[in-house]
């Protein structure tokens, strides 16, 4: 019963996040070792679709739940269905991604459900007995092994640390959960959601980062990578100094004040590696720096580099991955 | 209009982080400061008592004696009062237990708008606040970047992947800060001393009523992330770099 | 007026005695306010100056102006003047953390210097009430800007030779003022000047006049090695009425003023100076770390690290002098304000009586400053030469430091002229100090008792020192006996006496601030050890260099022959593995990525 585990299927513009399934394998472990069922949890309106897709996720079961009061996210409406299902469901361990919606309602979920969370887990070292995850700390200068001191537990998890679960051949049953929050608990009012440029690979989520710093000279610098990133479907991200020095928005930011990524493939052209940079992306897997002097601190981290100038390097880099992406 | 702001004093994120004899980051030879984005929400606080929507605000750190210099540069800053909740056997307390003493200050003080940052720069949690927010039951918007308090509500514009929500909350509400909500100030030499004579309370969690639970996560082990070696680095003529580094980028580390 | 002040604070007293550790200042001794206060000066620094030190640096009229005022409002300039006034009347040492702090900003460190200093401190000290209204408030919230007119085209060391003239018009109310000023700092911008010149040719005295007034012309800006930033322009007065008003302090009393901000001027410059020291520290140490060559961290280099050494053991040195003195100036203020409110007359006779170890501290801070960006310069290499790396402009504004405030060659004299007056006089019981020694080393000398003290070598060494300076010093005096004219012709004897006296006290300084930390059991006072340590060779080897060149330059045969061997009795230095030691200093100053001793992130 209460050695189920619930995976929070989180829902953007019309589709399953990428990190759910890194959750899936996350989980999976967990219920073995606990000897318990994993389930997965939709909250939404008219998401009948998705819970369908869902199903092929490689969880053992799919719950959702619909109602009017969830058609917009808020984290009083969410973690009140959240709480509700997880109840119904008997789960015990509650994963999210480290996601904004994440970050948002799994703390609410937490304090409801009156047990533990750890944030932010970038690995698993053990799941017999107390489980113990790995999570940054100190800007990337330290990780920390937690152990949940409970059986009931919530844990959010960075998206790309753990592999995605490969998807089921048959897909598992779905049920339809009754359960609505009272509306008049919901005193949050969505009065608009503005959606940044659409269509883009959001920066924390993303597989492939491509980022630009000074070394690009200019707003033109970026249009000038942007290819690059479109050839890998990768995100455009850039340093503090470019954004700064006003060549590109701030959400672009990647460091100590910006964002935290941890993509497979980190490309930095023209960024000499300030700590403060390398605070929000020095997990990435691999790192590739470009730039024309040798020094730059980025190479230090970078598991690839080119001495050169970016403006010269990018273009046959770009015929390089389409050849072999698309050739 | 009162407001409160959790703060929390952290490492410097410059701080190089070095363990001691008990595998713990040494905190004897880092220097502290007001963690960043709390100094946001404190900055915010003070806008809004200049703007006149708020008349007072106290800023509240569960810490240890050193944490009144933070304290301090708060109100400095323009924070009319600050209370300290001693952390004295609290050192190893989770965010389950911070929020539980934190939420029971705040409760016996009274507050309209609870302030803070959404995220501490060292333990990197943002948890605390969104469990304070829940243990009073009030509606929260979270990671800021501008805000608008007025007739008894609070507009916030949120941060989120890929989208701004704008969501409007009454009060009391908690509100926390991303980074884009404002610059805050550096405190001026006159508002230093003047900040010397404003009150600083040293409370126990007892003075609230409180008896701080257990905690239910717990640290077992730090570790420092090995050094990387430097990189591998092709030569060549930029043709020849960029072909070798895509064939390595597929057949050594296998990411595209 | 005589002031009452505890012996410790007896100028140059330290040469006679031990001071006890526990009445020093030192930086670890800073205050929670003091504490807000870097940070607020550091965040200012770095918010206000560093993003636009380039276009500062081509000298902006407007824009430097325009940062003074942000400094105004950041409360920078309200450090010293009396709350009655619109500042906040701080004692020395909370002024100190500030200048300090902004002291590695190069000219804007100078125009901020002369704002709160020589554009200040002449009406502060000797204005009447209504011009400390008309004027303080304004001076200290950066409505105006002020500067200071001594040095003349004619007249530059040799200060009070001014040629500007000044005579009472017909009916009394004005002053004509006639002449002209060179180098005066902030020129282009100020809005203040208090300007020097002689009523009637002879009585020398200060005016304070606005910009503006018709006839006096600010000339074009100087263009200069270093502190670019800042204003230096000349100044020239045809027929400038001066309403009587205007007259700042006494007619013919204008030295007193002058020689008095001097005092005040030397020890905030060595403080400032320090600032520097660490600033060009920290870069050197970064740009090390970052920088490889044959795969290996500069800063892994055991030449770059005896460098390295080099710099933190002197500005550990300059920085514990500089509290040491500031803090002993404090007191002593406190102390002559015992009953009642110190007065102004009593601040200034006070730093007359410490007025040598403000000198000191000028000469000391400002070369080892010159040292260090020097050092920080081939640390960086080729790329030190290039005006992109900041230590290139940190190398020229340095050197102005050796000039103002005094030349160093007229501080060193001031050093020992002033000291040999005070025991001529009987002020400082030097000469019954100097026949004890004489009397001693007729026979054995007495053992040093440092039993159960920290750092007993290092005492061992600063007490044989001392030692061979009365001993030293007493056999020069004695040759000029009783004619002190003589000896003040003497320049190389009274600056190399001057050069023995500064390494006492720089060196003195860091043990006991060293031994402070040891006494508190603080885990860093091992590296606080290892500095005072490393300036002890360099100080010992000052010291015993400097008593050897003065007994060979005033004696000769059979009489050097002894002084010699006196010289060898007390010249006994503890052995000190140099190569060891730097690298280990070197080693806390890179893993603090710059000056190890920082007490505030």
């Amino acid at each position: 019963m209460s050695n189920d585990i619930l995976v929070f299927v989180e829902l953007q513009n019309g589709d399953i996040r990428k990190v759910t399934p890194q959750l899936v394998s996350a989980a999976r472990p967990l219920a073995e070792a606990r000897g318990g069922k994993l389930h997965a949890l939709l909250v939404g309106e008219g998401i009948g679709e998705l819970a369908r897709k869902a199903a092929t996720l490689g969880v053992d079961s799919v719950a959702v739940v619909e109602d009017p009061s969830l058609a917009d996210y808020t984290a009083e409406a969410y973690a009140e269905a959240i709480t509700q299902a997880s109840k119904r469901l008997g789960a015990g361990a509650l994963l999210f991604g480290n996601t904004s919606i994440g970050k948002d309602t799994a703390p609410r979920v937490a304090q409801r459900l009156g047990v533990g969370m750890i944030s932010d887990v970038t690995g698993t070292i053990s799941t017999g007995g107390n489980p113990i995850f790995k999570r940054p700390v100190y800007a990337g200068k330290a990780v920390t092994h937690v152990e949940v001191l409970e059986s009931s537990f919530v844990i959010s998890v960075r998206a790309n640390s753990y592999p995605s679960a490969p998807a089921a051949a048959s897909p598992a049953p779905i049920q339809s959960l009754a359960v609505a929050p009272d509306p008049s608990k919901i005193r949050t009012k969505v009065k608009e959601v503005v959606v940044r440029a659409a269509g883009k690979v959001d920066l924390t989520e993303a597989d492939i980062i491509v980022s630009g710093g000074m070394g690009v000279k200019g707003p033109e610098g970026f249009e000038f990578l942007r290819p690059l990133a479109e050839v890998l479907g990768a995100a455009l991200g850039s340093s503090r100094a470019a954004v700064l020095a006003g060549y590109i928005h701030p959400s672009h930011q990647v460091g100590q004040t910006g964002k935290t990524v941890s993509p497979s493939l980190y490309i930095a052209c023209g960024i000499s590696g300030a700590i403060q940079h390398k605070a929000g992306m020095s997990t990435s897997k691999c790192i590739v720096a470009i730039n024309t002097d040798p020094e730059a601190p980025m190479f230090e981290i970078a598991d690839y580099g080119i001495v050169g100038d970016l403006f010269e390097v990018v273009p046959p880099l770009i015929e390089e991955f389409k050849k072999l992406l698309h050739g | 209009m009162k407001i409160v702001v959790l703060m929390k004093q952290t490492f410097t994120t410059e701080a190089r982080i070095e363990l001691d004899g008990s595998g713990k980051p040494n905190d004897s030879k880092v220097k502290k400061v007001v963690n960043p984005y709390d100094e946001f929400a404190v900055e915010e606080a003070i806008q809004l008592v200049e703007r006149k929507v708020a008349e007072k605000v106290t800023v509240v750190c569960l810490g240890p004696a050193s944490a009144e210099e933070a304290l301090r540069q708060c109100l400095a800053m323009g924070a009319d009062e600050a209370v300290r909740v001693d952390s004295a056997g609290l050192e190893e307390a989770d965010s389950s237990v911070v929020a539980s003493v934190l939420a029971g200050a705040v409760k016996s003080m009274g507050y309209d708008l609870l302030l803070a940052g959404y995220v501490a720069v060292d333990d990197n949690a943002a948890q605390v606040a969104v469990r304070v927010a829940e243990l009073l039951d009030i509606p929260q918007i979270n990671v800021v970047s501008k805000l608008e308090v007025a007739n008894g509500t609070a507009t916030g514009w949120r941060e989120a992947d890929g989208r701004t929500e704008v969501l409007e909350v009454p009060l009391p509400a908690l509100v926390t800060a991303d980074k884009s909500l404002n610059k805050p100030r550096y405190p001026t030499l006159p508002n230093i001393m003047k900040a010397k004579k404003k009150p600083l309370e040293i409370k126990a969690p007892a003075d609230f009523g409180i008896n701080p639970p257990a905690s239910k996560t717990r640290v077992v082990k730090y570790e420092l992330p090995p050094p990387k070696s430097g990189a591998k680095i092709f030569k060549g003529t930029p043709a020849e770099a960029a072909a070798a580094l895509v064939k390595a980028l597929r057949e050594e580390a296998k990411v595209v | 007026m005589t002031v009452e002040i505890r012996p410790r604070i007896k100028g140059y007293s330290f040469l006679l005695e031990e001071t006890d550790p526990a009445l020093v200042f030192t930086p670890e001794d800073f205050t929670d306010e003091h504490r807000q206060f870097i940070r607020t000066t550091r965040e200012f620094v770095d918010q206000e100056i560093e993003p636009i030190r380039e276009e500062l640096e081509k000298l902006d009229r407007d824009l430097l102006k325009n940062t003074l005022k942000k400094a105004g409002e950041a409360g920078l300039f309200m450090i010293e003047v009396p709350e009655q006034y619109g500042g906040l009347g701080l004692d020395l040492i909370s002024q100190m953390v500030v200048i300090e702090n902004l002291g590695g900003s190069g000219g804007f460190a100078v125009a901020y210097g002369v704002q709160i200093g020589i554009g200040s401190e002449p009406i502060l000290f000797f204005g009447n009430d209504e011009q400390k209204q008309r004027y303080l408030p304004r001076l200290a919230s950066g409505e105006i800007i002020g500067a200071y007119g001594l040095t003349e085209p004619g007249s530059g060391s040799d200060a009070l030779a001014a040629r500007t003239s000044a005579a009472l018009s017909e009916d009394g109310k004005h002053y004509i003022l006639n002449g002209s000023k060179v180098f005066i700092s902030n020129g282009g911008i100020a809005d203040l000047y208090t300007v020097f010149g002689k009523v009637n040719g002879e009585h020398f005295t200060a005016f304070l006049i606005e910009r503006g007034a018709p006839g006096f012309s600010i000339g074009a800006e100087e263009d200069k090695m270093g502190i670019k930033s800042s204003s230096t322009t000349t100044l020239t007065f045809q027929d400038v009425k001066v309403p009587v008003e205007n007259v700042l302090g006494e007619i013919g009393k204008g030295h007193k003023i002058a020689l008095n901000i001097l005092n005040l001027g030397r020890i905030k410059l060595g403080v400032g100076v320090g600032g520097g020291i660490k600033q060009a520290l920290g870069r050197a140490v970064r740009y090390g770390i970052q920088r490889k060559q044959f795969n290996t961290r500069l800063v892994d280099f055991p030449l770059i690290r005896q460098k390295i050494a080099g710099m933190v053991a002197r500005a550990y040195a300059s920085e514990s002098m500089g509290y040491r003195t500031s803090g002993d100036i404090d007191e002593a203020i406190r102390a002559a304000g015992a009953h009642g409110e110190p007065t102004l007359d009593r601040q200034l006779a006070t730093l007359e009586e410490l007025s040598g170890e403000c000198a000191i501290n000028k000469v000391f801070d400002s070369e080892c400053l010159d040292w260090v960006v020097d050092e920080a310069v081939q640390i960086h290499g080729g790329y030190g030469f290039i005006a992109e790396y900041k230590v290139e402009a940190g190398y020229r504004d340095a050197r102005i430091s050796r000039i103002y405030e005094g030349t160093n060659e007229i501080n060193r004299l001031f050093i020992s002229g002033n000291l040999f007056k005070r025991a001529m006089t009987g002020r400082l019981p030097l000469i019954g100090a100097v026949q004890k020694i004489q009397a001693a080393v007729l026979s054995p000398l007495e053992p040093y008792d440092g039993a159960g003290k920290p750092l007993a070598d290092v005492a061992e060494a600063i007490f044989n020192a001392k030692r061979l300076y009365l001993f030293v010093g007493g056999v020069i005096a004695q040759r000029f006996m009783p004619d002190m004219d003589r000896i003040s012709k003497e320049q190389e004897a009274l600056a190399w006496m001057a050069d023995m006296v500064i390494h006492i006290y720089a060196l003195e300084s860091a043990y006991l601030r060293a031994v402070k930390r040891i006494e508190a059991g603080d885990p860093p006072a091992e590296s606080h050890a290892d500095a005072v340590r490393y300036q002890m060779l360099d100080s010992t080897a000052v010291i015993e260099q400097s008593a050897r060149t003065l007994l060979e330059g005033y004696f000769a045969d059979d009489s050097l022959k002894t002084n010699l061997a006196v010289l060898r009795k007390f010249a006994k230095w503890p052995h000190v593995n140099r190569v060891e030691l730097g690298r280990k200093l070197a080693k806390a100053a890179v893993e603090a990525e710059g000056y190890p001793f920082e007490v505030v992130s």
